[in-house]
Formats: C-alpha cells, structure tokens, sequence
C-alpha cells in the first residue's frame, strides 16, 4: 500500500517537473508564451506522451499542470485577463484534440496494462508451480535414489536365488555344497551353518561342508542317526525349527543348542543328508526363511544328484592331473551310459567337442602348463555362459574338449557353439600378460528321441570338425 | 502407442545404462516413458554374479552411501579380489580401500573437532562410525571386535554424562550383541529402558534367542503381541511364527 502511494507521488511529481521544466524554458522566449506559435507544442506532445505511458488519470494530470503553467502570464505587455483570453482562443482546438487522444490513448495503456498484469499472475503462478514442482523432484529423485540403492543391495531377491540355483550346477559335489552354503546363508544371514551327508557304510551323519565354524566346533563332524536332532530330520524327512523344543520333550532331550533350522536334503528317491543352520539373527527367524530356504534345498536337490552321480561315475585315477578333467574312457562310458538312461527317460543332451588348432603352436612357445591354464580359464567362461550346466571331458586329442550338455537340442547346441565362438574370439586372453590368439574349432551332435549308438552320435560332431579344417 | 516398441526398433534407438539416463532420454524426447519404467523396474541386485562392474563403479562414485550399500559393495569387493584378471582384483582392491577411507576422514574430522571442543553429539557420532567400520569388517574377526570397542567406548562416554536416545541404545546393544556380550546388553536395557517399547521388547528377545532361552524369547514375543498396537509386517511375521499363528 505504501509503494502504491509512493508511486503515485513520484509520477505527479514527475508529470509537475516536466511541465515545469518547459515552462522554465518557455521564460526564455515571452514572446511565445505557452510555446503557442509554434505548430508543434512540447506541453501537449508531452501530455500525449504521458498518457500512453501512464494511462489517462496521469495524461488529464499532465495536461492539467500544463495548461496551468501555460496560463501563468509571462509575456507582460497584456493584462492577466487579455493574457488568458489571447491564450485560450490559441489553444482550444488544440485542447480538444488532445483530450480525445488522451482519451484513446489512456483506452489504449489500459488494455495493455490489463494484459500485461494477467500475464505477470500468470508468470507469478507458473514461477511459483516451478518452484514446487522443483522441490517435489528434489525429494523424488533422493527417494528414487534411496529406492534403486534398496534394490542393488537386495541380496534376497528372487532374481539372486535363481542366479544362485544355476551356480550350484558343477561336476564337483564339493562346489555345489559350498554354492549352496554360501546361498544358504546369503538368504538367512546365517553366522553358522553345516551341510551333513549320510554315509551308508558307517550308519552315520558326516559333515562335508560349512561356514562360520570354528575350530571348536570342528571337533564334532560325525554324527549319529539315532540321537541327535541332524538325525532326527535325516530319519523322519522332516525340518526342524528350533521353537519345537518347546513342545516336544524328545527333541529337546537331543538338543545341543547347535541346530536352529534342520532342512532335509532330498534327492529323487531317498534323503541324501541335512543342512543345518547353527547360528542365525533372531530377525531372520521368520515363517518367510523357512519357506524360502526349504525351496532352496529343494532346488539345489537336482545339482547334489548329478554331482553326487558325476562324482561317482569318474574314476579319480583317469583323471588328467594338469586339468583335473576326466579322460576320454570316462566320457566314452559316460556318454553310453546316458544314451541308456535318454533311451529310457526320453532325455535329450548334446555332446560339443573343442579343438584347438594351434595348440601344438602355443605349447611350443608358451609351455604346456600356461596352455592348459588358458583352455581351464576358457572352458570356466563357457560353463558360465551356458548356465553351469555343462560337463567337460578330454577327447581323443590332447588339443580337444568334449562338453557334454544335457536338455538341449541340435538347434541349442549350435546357438551355445555360436555363443561361444563369439565370446572366445572377442576375449582377451593373455598369458605372462602377453596376448594369444585362441583359434577355436567346434563341433557338435544331439541325442534327440530316436537312439543313436555312441559311436554315431560322437562321428557326427567329429565329422562337423573335419569339415571346418579342409 | 505400443509401450513395447522400444525393445522393437531398439537398434535405432539410444540405449541408456541406467534409470536417471532413461528418465533424461524421455525430458529430451528420445525415447518413452515406458523405458524409464523399464529400467527403474529391472534394476539387477549388484552382488549378482557375473557382476556388472560398470554399475558398481557408478554406485561406488556416490559420496554419502548407506550402510547397507557399503556392507555389500565391501562384500562383492572381497570376492573380486581373487578375480584373474588383475585389473579387476586392483580396482577391487582400491575400492574397499576408497570406502574406508571415506569413514576414516570421517572419524579424523570429529576426532579433531572433539579435541577443539568436548560434544557428546560428536562422540555418538564417532560411536556410529565406529559401529559401521565394524559391520563392513564382518569377515575380519580381530579388526571388527578392535572397532565395535572403540565404537563401545563412545557411547559409554555418552552414557555415562547424559544418557542414551532411543537409537544410541539401539547401536550399543547391538554393539554388545556383536560382542556376544548378552548378560551385558541385557543388563544395559534393563538399566537404560524408561518403558516397555516395542523395540525394547524385540532387542530382550533377541538376547535371549542367542542365549538359547527359548522359552523366554516365546514369553516375550506373547507380550510384545499382546501390548503392542502398531506392528511392522516383518514384526508380526517374526510373533506368528513364534506364536504358531
């Protein structure tokens, strides 16, 4: 209200200065008072001025003051009327003639004014909505930021089970335990945790895998059937959840307080051992942790079986020491010995041989150590790409891989052998920190629903080699 | 507009990494909104092997991380350590060392601040970065117990001169229970509690649970489900297991 006020005052005072600024100059020639001679009259030009500039009151003002200055005498050889009479019949017409411009003009400021103030309530408006749609975003992107840093540390997710379920695929039942251990306790938090095996020949519980314990409790890895909570759940295929030691006296006559949460491990046909959780926080102790590692145990089932199977099938003396991979016996009976159980399950699996050209070239130049820790190195990276589903065995030729993959076709076996031929030519393989070219060839078959004898299933892939070397 | 075009004709569109690109390739007019969505949507968990690198390193580049996010890029840190490639089990290593250093110019900051001036704020705070250098040493036995007793000695400071908030004696129970002190978490409850809250309750019947009294622990989730109005899902979940509900 004040600034309104103060404006106000400051334009009068304004329009009163400039009328009197040209007054004061009219002074300097009295014999134009009121600069009436002349066609064109700074006062009123200057009233048409203000008017367009401060609409119509300010433009009536300034030509108020100005037709007051106008009349003040200054030209003294006529008396004040005569002055005033000699002045107004100069400037009537003028007059009228200004104050209908005024008139319009003043219209004309007044529209401009009104637009220009709907225009600054808008912007006031849109500046004030920008200003809180700034601050929304502000504390939506810092939520949205705290939100995606909860999902990348979500180690519990289904995404991370499935990931870890697939990681348990491996030719060696020491991997699987120790991926299923590790999953275990990723999932429940696990301080301490211990997977036990049934052994068949002694009657009792062994411990073939662990984590968190210590050397205490190493002391205790064998276990009976009969009288302890691990056998309890072997027996009765049951988990035990450690809140039952309130209700049922048996189990808490077994109790040694080192079982929280006993799972069964099953396999198809009998209970293979148990996965006991030893140590856990009170706040994973929960309904969900239960259910979720009972479907993990449950998934991780079908990889203890095959690697509990592989494991028995291979014979450790014809194992290469350099590679750790079965020989080629081994996958001769091998493969025989899945062709029987496809014929009789209708499974489908494939069988890829690697070879690699210029292996003599590089064992010459590199040693034979240094050559075979870069096919290991690659034949990792395959298992990975296919899932961890694949077994590897040396072929006929030293420089030959054979892949067994199980549950895949032809058409899937030649999509992992393109896969795989783009991954290994795109790699960096290096040895001593110098880079190798690593020139693979591949070859493959599948046993699809008709029986193919061994022989005629491994000729098929041996032939694709033979056809990629001429 | 099929939401799904993107993924269609995706060769000609630009491809962002992440959800923030996604959102600003939409603001620019590039692509749909239906990616932002997407993206924020399938955000992979980070410790996912194989692991994206990429997105570790942008996670990693963030200043002011949880400890939660610190627990687990510490975690996917030690595992790339053993990683061949040497380039990967340096920038693993470098790593670990960037988040420990973040804490520890932390500390050295308060430390000289409390030398300028003795604040019992600065001293819990110290006690907090303490407590979180502990948790990322989970897996170092000797340096997570040298950090939970400095990080103790703090907030016994603290204690001592004007007592505990809610969340302070949260931390140092929870420091006594790392410790596997129980009697004395127990004991500092029982001293520090001035009701009968429903964390209070929880923190009784988790010192139980590791002291194996489970009868105990069962008589107090019963208490907790009878006093308490306002339950968290994870709470009640914790009560009807216990309760057989």
């Amino acid at each position: 209200m004040i600034t309104e006020r103060m404006k106000v005052f400051r334009q009068t005072t304004e329009l009163l200065f400039i009328s009197l600024v040209f007054f004061l100059i009219n002074l300097l020639f009295p014999e134009d008072p009121g600069f009436l001679k002349t066609s064109i009259n700074p006062y009123l030009i200057a009233v048409i001025l203000v008017s367009a500039y401060y609409g119509r009151i300010y433009g009536y003002l300034s030509l108020f003051f100005s037709l007051v200055f106008i009349l003040i005498p200054i030209n003294t050889q006529l008396s004040i009327s005569g002055y005033i009479v000699y002045v107004w019949n100069l400037i009537t017409t003028r007059l009228v003639i200004v104050i209908i411009v005024v008139y319009f003009l003043g219209m004309i400021h007044s529209s401009f004014a009104s637009q220009i103030k709907t225009q600054r309530i808008y912007m006031k408006k849109v500046s004030l909505e920008k200003y809180k749609l700034q601050k929304e975003l502000g504390s939506i992107s810092a939520a949205n930021r705290e939100l995606e840093e909860r999902v990348l540390r979500q180690q519990d997710s289904v995404t991370a089970l499935y990931t870890q379920v697939k990681a348990m695929h491996s030719q060696n039942l020491s991997k699987t335990l120790s991926v299923l251990i590790s999953t275990v306790q990723k999932f429940s938090w696990a301080e301490k945790a211990s997977i036990w095996e049934y052994e068949r020949d002694s009657k009792q519980l062994v411990m073939v895998a662990n984590v968190g314990w210590d050397t205490d409790d190493a002391l205790n890895t064998i276990e009976s059937v009969d009288s302890t909570i691990n056998g309890w759940v072997f027996r009765n295929d049951t988990i035990f959840s450690v809140r039952m030691l309130l209700e049922y006296e048996n189990l808490s006559a077994m109790d040694t307080k080192r079982n929280i949460l006993t799972f069964p491990i099953k396999l198809s046909s009998s209970v293979w051992g148990v996965l006991n959780i030893e140590s856990m926080p009170f706040s994973k102790y929960n309904l969900y942790t239960e259910k979720l590692l009972a479907i993990l145990i449950d998934l991780a089932g079908t990889a203890i079986e095959r690697a509990s199977e592989y494991e028995a099938m291979i014979e450790y003396n014809e194992v290469n020491p350099q590679t750790n991979l079965p020989s080629v016996s081994q996958f001769f009976s091998f493969i025989e010995n899945e062709i029987i159980k496809s014929a009789d399950n209708k499974n489908i699996f494939s069988v890829i041989i690697i070879e690699l050209p210029d292996f003599n070239d590089l064992v010459n130049e590199h040693g034979e150590k240094q050559v075979y820790r870069i096919i290991l190195l690659m034949l990792d990276k395959l298992h990975s790409l296919s899932g961890n589903m694949i077994d590897f065995f040396h072929y006929k030729e030293k420089n030959q891989i054979a892949i067994y993959y199980p549950d895949i076709d032809y058409d899937g076996a030649s999509l992992f052998c393109l896969e795989s031929l783009g991954f290994i030519n795109t790699y960096n393989w290096t040895i001593n920190d110098n880079k190798v070219l690593l020139d693979v060839i591949l070859g493959y078959s599948s046993m699809g629903s008709d029986f193919i004898s061994a022989d005629d299933l491994l000729s098929m892939a041996e032939n694709l080699l033979e056809m990629q070397k001429v | 507009m099929d939401e799904y075009s993107y993924f269609r004709n995706r060769n000609e569109s630009f491809i962002p990494k992440t959800p923030i690109a996604a959102l600003m390739a939409y603001r620019a007019g590039f692509l749909p909104i239906s990616v932002f969505t997407y993206k924020s949507g399938s955000t992979k968990p980070l410790d996912e092997k194989p692991y994206d690198i990429e997105e570790i390193e942008r996670l990693l580049s963030r200043e002011n991380l949880s400890l939660e996010t610190n627990i687990v890029l510490i975690g996917i840190f030690e595992d790339l350590i053993f990683s061949e490639d040497q380039e990967i089990a340096l920038f693993a290593a470098e790593s670990i060392n960037i988040i420990e250093n973040r804490y520890n110019k932390k500390i050295e900051k308060l430390k000289l601040e409390l030398k300028s001036g003795e604040s019992l704020e600065i001293s819990a705070n110290l006690g907090r970065l303490f407590f979180e250098l502990a948790m990322l040493n989970k897996e170092r036995e000797s340096i997570k117990k040298f950090f939970l007793r400095e990080s103790y000695r703090y907030f016994s400071d603290v204690r001592g001169k004007k007592g505990l908030s809610e969340e302070e004696l949260n931390t140092l129970v929870r420091i006594l229970i790392e410790l596997k002190l129980y009697r004395n978490a127990a004991e500092v409850i029982n001293k520090e509690k001035t009701e009968e809250t429903t964390v209070y309750l929880f923190q009784k019947a988790e010192i139980l649970f590791a002291m194996g009294n489970y009868a105990e622990t069962r008589d107090i989730c019963r208490k907790i489900l009878v006093q308490s109005n306002k339950l968290t899902k994870k709470e009640q979940m914790i009560l009807d297991y216990w309760l057989g509900e």
